[in-house]
């Protein structure tokens, strides 16, 4: 599949749709609800849910009083955002509300009545440069977590995962990070800072679960040092059981302050980008023999691993691309390809193995900020799109039968300086 | 009794002359005026009595018949007047009084003797002469004859008796003779009759059966159609309803069943005379088989009389006959299907159905030659005859629907008709090939009116695609009317099917074909199951198939359109197709096609561009069926409320430098259509423009339609609200205050006149350190210029203007500032109307730009410099939009302007200058003499002053002459700016005298030229009226300079009025 664009011989790249609406740069793009919907959130705080299908607005809202910086979406009616001022709201929006919210885009002018959705949470975080939150379903209960290495846990896991998420944002300490639970709004833990190096601020962050173990926590981090380090939080076997962080690798494949980072959908391998030209790779480590987690002496909650400096270690891979300033590093749910949104403009698309240069998607005149691919959707294939249900009148087949075509494309959305969307249709 | 002796007594006496007259011809002298007088009277009392009816019986007739059989015994004797004579009398007679009965002897003889007299050859031996009339009334009476001795048993009997026999046979031959070589249509026709009567008379089968071939023959050659005779419309109709009649008697197939049966049981024939057997039959059918053959071919007969007969004739014989006449059925059947096309179809679909009902067979041979007809129609239209092709489409047509109707299976005709009709369409559309793609040389308008066909009469029919020629469109026609037959039937989904798959497979015109024939297939078949489905519910199987096919056909329609230009040398008719594609699944989807708008809609606009009309009416059409499907209200709705769809795809358009016009075209649409509220959305779309402006900037016609869409959002955009709302506060703010400050000033520089050059220079320099700092945004290089300026002007308007305040509505404020800097790079353009369009884009966006005066002032400064030379402009229009951009750039930036204006002043004194010179020739020599003059009395430079001066003497006449347009624009935008420049700029006051005497001519006509001076300077006015005043007194006569003083104004001493005199 990427080695047949290999060469350049094809003409350029041209977008499938360009999305004009929103008067300010645009920070974060994602699309949701089953690549039926588009979410985009500019300098100034609006955000904009998109139809696929239509092309337009369906929902339009001022969420913060700052840029957006991150936004997400927590089952299929809630959604996430993470603004420059300082707070991280969750939205009910379910699909019937969208019609009860202005859909008029934000260019239109301040003058339109814009009701917001209904706010569920709003948490005062801590906000640090550009770096968003990341968000993971909590797949244990809040209680301690075993140490096994066990993935029967998932059925009961799931009951659990609709409901509570774990949200990790930069902590007041700025080389720290914050993880809340919601919809508690608690906050769980604070991952430590790397010792005993210098790293700077923390610039992009992703929590995830380990993939051996799904039970345990890992924070992929990035530092303005160009560092990048993976914590992993285990619960010590004591009769209390007690938590503690363990920084398990920890590596600076970059000299300038990295961007973005993204972990592949198997949890192996992650990625970062940064100021400089480089993309890297990395190995998530095994999990480590529980032994040398469990002797470490006795250390408090969120205090730091003092005593166990990581070593700092070569990434996997790296490719020197030579275009400087590549951030919002994406990689697809399949994750055969990952893209980089680039400040000259250009959105570039690696493999994922070799993390060779497949595309280069050029539209926007300004820097591009985000990008955000469509869902991948294996299975249902090209075959279930063409049979649509005919059963059901044919009132709605039309826009029913278009939203599938436009669900089973492969997607991949740019947000640009210049407040435009720009889609493409890719591999 | 008594009726009948009143009439005896009539008829006696004429009788009785007229034995007498015959008695006489036997005799010496042959009397036979004698016997024709008689013969005369006896005929009219004949017809007096017989117009009574039953006035005449068998007695009667006998006693008639007397002496008319002396006459006719004698007929070597007499002229043929007398036989004719008599001939008539004896048919009389045998229509009354031997209607019902005849005395068989006499029929006899009677029979012998018409005979004789009706034959030519006979006449020829033994009449001195035969006539027409002679024979035609010979015929008839031989016709009444015959139906006399039908009458009766009796006579019919003896018309067959074994003596009757030979002469019987003799008279048909005669009379079959009559009606081949009859010398006239009387003659053929009354032998026709003749023939008939005999076959009424002549019951016997046997004896029919051994006339039929001779008969079947004769009246063949009668009927075949040949090119040397033309036979009379009568006689072929006689001629095909008299063969009717003797085949249902002879061969009805009632009669020749039983026959068969007979014949086959005993191998002897009953009786040896008869010759009805199977095997004559057989023989016999061949025979006819043959002639029928020939007779069918009258089916091309142009009269309607002739195809009616013979239509009866064919039905009647397929009712009755088609087992006798197995052989010809199919060939009777496929006359009575193509005579069906001519008239009153539905009397003979409905005897067809019948028939066909009737006998199953049919059914079976009616579909094999529909097969036939199929196959051999992709042929046929290949062919040049129209009526041909027309002819076979009718036919295939009716019998599809006839076959269909019976439910009868069709498969086998299915199979081929798809390709069948694919290939004849094809020949049809490579005969139209080229017609109809008429290219309009003017296609470049039609998007940007859209007026025009936005809101004129919504046609929402397309016009048919294929019309090269008249016929053609009748073939057309019909081959739709076949379409829709075969969309009614069962299989058409399947023929549907075929022809969608072969759309993709094939090039060119085939697949144009399949296009055509499964757009409209799947169209009748559409309308066809909405007919249906009010009544009955089919579920969703065939539904389903229908749907699927016209979304496939759909989605090759919008591949077809949306690669529109990748090919543009492909057919037209494809994307005219396409268009039609669109529009049928728009109506099929109704308001839930909305959706596919994103993909659909730009392509159909795109074509509304296309340089083939016919293509563009498609669209038109196109786009007036998809919003009323849509349920908008009216296209220029559908389009506004779509309008970011229509942004995306001119985007990506423009974005790859596509250069075809109709991208910007649709652009400056949408932007008329949805006003200013669409601007903050275009801005990368400008930047497009911009691009490809710099690459194609060699290429005036594309840089001039660019530049109009520029003009157009230029337009747009100052009619935003913020920006519109801010313009008409800061109009008066300029103003105002500034006429306030002229009369001031005025004041002053009269006060200054007494002073000498050195004092106005202390006051300068003093006036320099007042209003030189509050000015910082002057250019370095008009520093000097600009310290001239009224102090009082800057004072005023500064605090008014808030310190740098952003332009109100951002985007579009500065979208307007782009494109109006962009003009500089273009004003220098080789064409003149881009360069128009450009200063009138200028003129559009000053006002508004002029709100912000921190962008405003720099964007003059860029402009002036190419703005100057096009008052120089070769184009007279030119010049003039340039002196009223830079009017409006005065009205606006005020005394910004001032350094400028007094930079250019030669410039405008030239234009001046020109303008006066091309107005006034003739006056100039006019006024030549006095110029001198005054000249001499001026210290400075008196160029337009004795001008002026002089023409105000002349103008009385001047007016008289004729001004050009050219020049006449550019004096009037030259007053115009002059009045503005007065108004609005501090210019000084060597400027406004200049002004002033430019202006001089028109001050008494024109109040506002005169106000506005009088604005800034009313004394000098006055003074110049004064001046008139007296040089008109000069000119009078009165030469003397003492008498020139003018009274002193009242006024302070130390002013020193006394300057006047010398001017």
């Amino acid at each position: 599949m990427d080695s047949k664009v290999q060469t350049s011989t094809l003409p350029p790249a041209q977008p499938t749709y360009i999305f004009r609406g929103h008067t300010s740069h645009i920070h974060c793009v994602q699309i949701v609800r089953q690549n039926s919907r588009l979410l985009t959130g500019d300098a100034d705080g609006w955000i904009v849910l998109w139809s696929l299908a239509s092309k337009r607005p369906v929902a339009v809202w001022q969420g913060h009083d700052a840029a957006i910086l991150g936004i997400a979406e927590w089952g299929p009616e809630k959604l996430l955002s993470h603004g420059r001022d300082n707070s991280l709201k969750v939205w009910q929006l379910r699909p019937a509300d969208e019609k009860h919210l202005s859909n008029a885009p934000p260019a239109d002018g301040l003058s339109t009545h814009r009701p917001q959705p209904w706010l569920l949470h709003s948490l005062a975080v801590n906000t640090l440069n550009f770096c968003g939150f990341s968000m993971c379903p909590e797949r244990a209960s809040s209680s301690p977590a075993q140490l096994k290495h066990v993935s029967s846990q998932e059925d009961d896991a799931k009951s659990v995962v609709s409901d509570s998420i774990l949200v990790a944002v930069p902590a007041t300490e700025d080389k720290q990070v914050d993880i809340f639970q919601l919809p508690s709004e608690r906050r769980l833990y604070t991952a430590p800072r790397v010792q005993p190096i210098d790293t700077g601020m923390i610039m992009a962050l992703k929590l995830i679960h380990h993939p051996q173990a799904t039970n345990l926590l890992l924070l992929l981090a990035g530092y303005e040092s160009g560092h990048t380090a993976v914590h992993l939080l285990y619960t010590l076997t004591t009769d209390t059981p007690q938590q503690a962080w363990q920084t398990i690798y920890l590596s600076q494949p970059h000299t300038q302050p990295i961007l973005s980072l993204d972990a592949s959908p198997s949890l192996t391998t992650y990625f970062t980008s940064s100021a400089d030209a480089i993309i890297a790779a990395h190995r998530i480590p095994e999990i480590p023999n529980p032994q040398t987690l469990t002797n470490p002496p006795e250390v408090p909650r969120s205090a730091t691993l003092a005593s166990a400096p990581a070593p700092v270690q070569v990434a996997f891979k790296i490719n020197p691309t030579k275009h400087s300033g590549q951030q919002s590093l994406r990689v697809r749910s399949d994750g055969r390809i990952l893209a980089t949104a680039g400040w000259d403009g250009r959105v570039r698309i690696y493999s994922t193995k070799s993390l060779k240069e497949v595309a280069v998607l050029k539209w926007h005149r300004e820097g591009v900020y985000g990008v955000g691919f469509a869902e991948v959707r294996v299975g249902e294939g090209h075959g279930g799109v063409d049979r649509v249900d005919r059963a059901d009148g044919t009132m709605q087949r039309l826009q029913k039968q278009r939203e599938l075509q436009m669900q089973a494309k492969h997607w991949i959305v740019a947000g640009s300086k210049d407040g435009k969307v720009s889609m493409w249709e890719v591999y | 009794m008594e009726r009948r002796n009143q009439v005896f007594q009539i008829l006696k006496p004429p009788c009785v002359r007229l034995s007498q007259a015959a008695l006489g011809l036997a005799g010496k002298s042959p009397n036979s005026k004698a016997v024709v007088a008689s013969l005369n009277e006896l005929l009219k009392t004949l017809q007096q009595v017989s117009g009574t009816p039953e006035a005449l019986d068998e007695k009667l007739a006998d006693y008639v018949f007397f002496p008319l059989s002396h006459v006719l015994r004698e007929s070597q004797k007499l002229p043929i007047r007398a036989l004719e004579l008599s001939l008539q009398c004896l048919s009389i007679l045998l229509r009354t009084g031997w209607r019902s009965q005849i005395a068989p002897n006499l029929g006899g003889q009677l029979l012998i003797l018409l005979t004789f007299l009706a034959s030519p050859s006979s006449a020829e031996q033994k009449i001195s002469a035969t006539s027409e009339e002679l024979q035609s009334a010979s015929f008839e009476c031989l016709s009444g004859l015959f139906f006399s001795l039908s009458a009766t048993t009796v006579g019919r009997e003896s018309l067959i008796t074994l003596a009757n026999i030979p002469s019987l046979g003799h008279a048909v031959t005669i009379i079959l003779e009559g009606i081949m070589d009859g010398p006239s249509n009387e003659v053929q026709l009354s032998a026709l009759k003749a023939l008939e009567a005999v076959c009424s008379a002549v019951k016997d089968r046997d004896v029919l059966a051994n006339f039929l071939p001779g008969i079947v023959s004769a009246i063949t050659k009668v009927l075949t159609p040949s090119t040397k005779s033309r036979r009379f419309v009568r006689l072929l109709e006689g001629g095909l309803d008299l063969l009717s009649l003797l085949f249902q008697v002879v061969l009805c197939d009632e009669q020749t069943k039983t026959l068969r049966s007979s014949s086959s049981m005993s191998s002897e024939p009953l009786e040896s005379g008869k010759v009805l057997t199977s095997s004559w039959l057989k023989a016999t059918a061949g025979q006819i088989k043959i002639a029928l053959a020939n007779i069918l071919k009258l089916r091309q007969h142009e009269r309607i009389e002739v195809r009616q007969a013979l239509l009866r004739f064919c039905i009647k014989i397929i009712q009755e006959c088609r087992t006798s006449l197995s052989g010809s059925v199919s060939m009777l059947l496929e006359t009575v299907v193509s005579l069906s096309g001519a008239d009153n179809e539905d009397d003979i679909e409905r005897a067809l159905k019948q028939i066909t009902v009737a006998d199953p067979t049919l059914i079976d041979l009616l579909r094999s030659s529909l097969h036939g007809w199929v196959i051999s129609l992709p042929r046929l239209m290949r062919s040049s005859d129209d009526k041909a092709k027309h002819k076979i489409i009718h036919q295939v047509s009716v019998a599809f629907r006839l076959l269909n109707d019976q439910g009868v299976d069709l498969t086998i005709v299915d199979r081929v008709i798809a390709s069948s009709l694919r290939d004849s369409i094809t020949n049809v559309l490579t005969d139209s090939k080229g017609v109809g793609s008429v290219i309009s040389s003017t296609p470049t308008n039609a998007l940007v009116e859209s007026r025009g066909w936005l809101q004129d009469g919504r046609s929402t029919s397309f016009q048919s695609l294929i019309m090269s020629s008249r016929t053609q469109e009748d073939t057309v026609e019909e081959l739709k009317l076949l379409l829709e037959q075969l969309a009614v039937s069962d299989s058409s989904l399947m023929v549907a099917r075929d022809l969608v798959d072969s759309i993709r497979s094939n090039r060119a015109e085939p697949q144009l074909a399949s296009f055509w024939l499964s757009l409209n297939l799947l169209q009748f078949n559409i309308k066809h199951n909405v007919e249906l489905e009010d009544f009955l519910d089919f579920g969703s199987s065939q539904l389903g198939v229908q749907t699927e096919l016209l979304e496939e056909l759909y989605s090759f329609s919008l591949s077809i359109l949306t690669n529109s230009d990748s090919d543009s040398d492909s057919d037209w008719r494809f994307h005219a197709l396409a268009l039609e594609t669109v529009a049928l699944q728009a109506t099929q989807e109704k308001a839930d096609f909305r959706i596919e708008l994103v993909d659909a809609l730009y392509p159909v606009i795109h074509l509304v561009g296309s340089s083939n009309s016919a293509l563009r009416n498609h669209a038109i059409t196109c786009l007036n069926v998809i919003s009323d499907a849509c349920g908008y209200s009216e296209t220029s709705g559908m389009i506004v409320s779509n309008v970011d769809y229509l942004v995306n795809a001119v985007a990506l358009k423009m974005n790859t430098f596509d250069i075809s016009p109709q991208a910007p075209q649709v652009l400056l649409m949408m932007i008329r259509l949805s006003g200013p509220s669409l601007l903050p959305y275009l801005d990368d779309l400008i930047e497009s423009i911009f691009a490809s402006l710099e690459y194609f900037h060699g290429y005036p016609k594309l840089v001039e339609l660019l530049f109009s869409v520029l003009k157009g959002i230029a337009e747009e955009g100052v009619k935003s609200p913020q920006l519109a709302i801010a313009a008409g506060e800061d109009h008066l703010h300029h103003k105002s205050p500034w006429k306030l400050a002229t009369i001031t000033e005025v004041a002053d520089s009269i006060k200054k006149l007494k002073a000498d050059a050195v004092m106005t220079d202390e006051e300068k320099a003093e006036r320099f350190a007042e209003a030189f700092p509050h000015r910082p945004w002057k250019e370095p290089d008009e520093e000097e210029q600009d310290s001239e300026i009224n102090p009082k002007e800057p004072e005023d308007d500064r605090p008014s203007e808030a310190p740098e305040l952003p332009p109100p509505a951002p985007k579009t404020f500065n979208l307007l500032l782009k494109i109006s800097q962009l003009t500089q790079h273009y004003l220098t353009s080789s064409s003149p109307s881009l360069r128009t369009s450009l200063l009138s884009l200028l003129n559009t966006t000053f006002p508004t730009l002029a709100k912000h005066e921190n962008s405003f002032l720099p964007l003059i400064n860029t402009l002036w410099p190419v703005l100057l030379p096009r008052l120089d402009d070769p184009e007279a229009y030119v010049v003039s939009s340039a002196l009223d951009v830079i009017g409006i750039m005065s009205t606006h930036a005020g005394d910004f302007m001032k350094g400028r204006i007094e930079g250019t002043w030669e410039d405008l004194k030239t234009i001046h200058r020109r303008a006066l010179h091309s107005k006034n020739q003739p006056a100039a020599y006019y006024g030549r003499e006095p110029l001198t003059q005054i000249a001499s009395q001026r210290s400075r430079d008196p160029g337009p002053i004795v001008f002026s001066l002089s023409q105000i003497v002349a103008q009385p006449q001047s007016q008289e002459y004729y001004v050009d347009a050219p020049t006449r624009m550019i004096w009037e935008s030259l007053v115009r700016l002059l009045m503005v420049i007065v108004e609005y700029v501090a210019v000084s006051d060597e400027i406004f005298d200049d002004i002033l005497d430019m202006l001089d001519p028109i001050l008494d006509e024109r109040g506002d030229v005169r106000t506005a001076l009088e604005n800034r300077n009313s004394d000098a006015v006055w003074l110049r009226d004064l001046k008139k005043q007296t040089l008109t007194m000069r000119k009078e006569g009165n030469k003397n300079l003492s008498a020139f003083k003018i009274p002193k104004p009242i006024g302070r001493p130390e002013w020193h009025f006394a300057e006047i005199q010398v001017r």
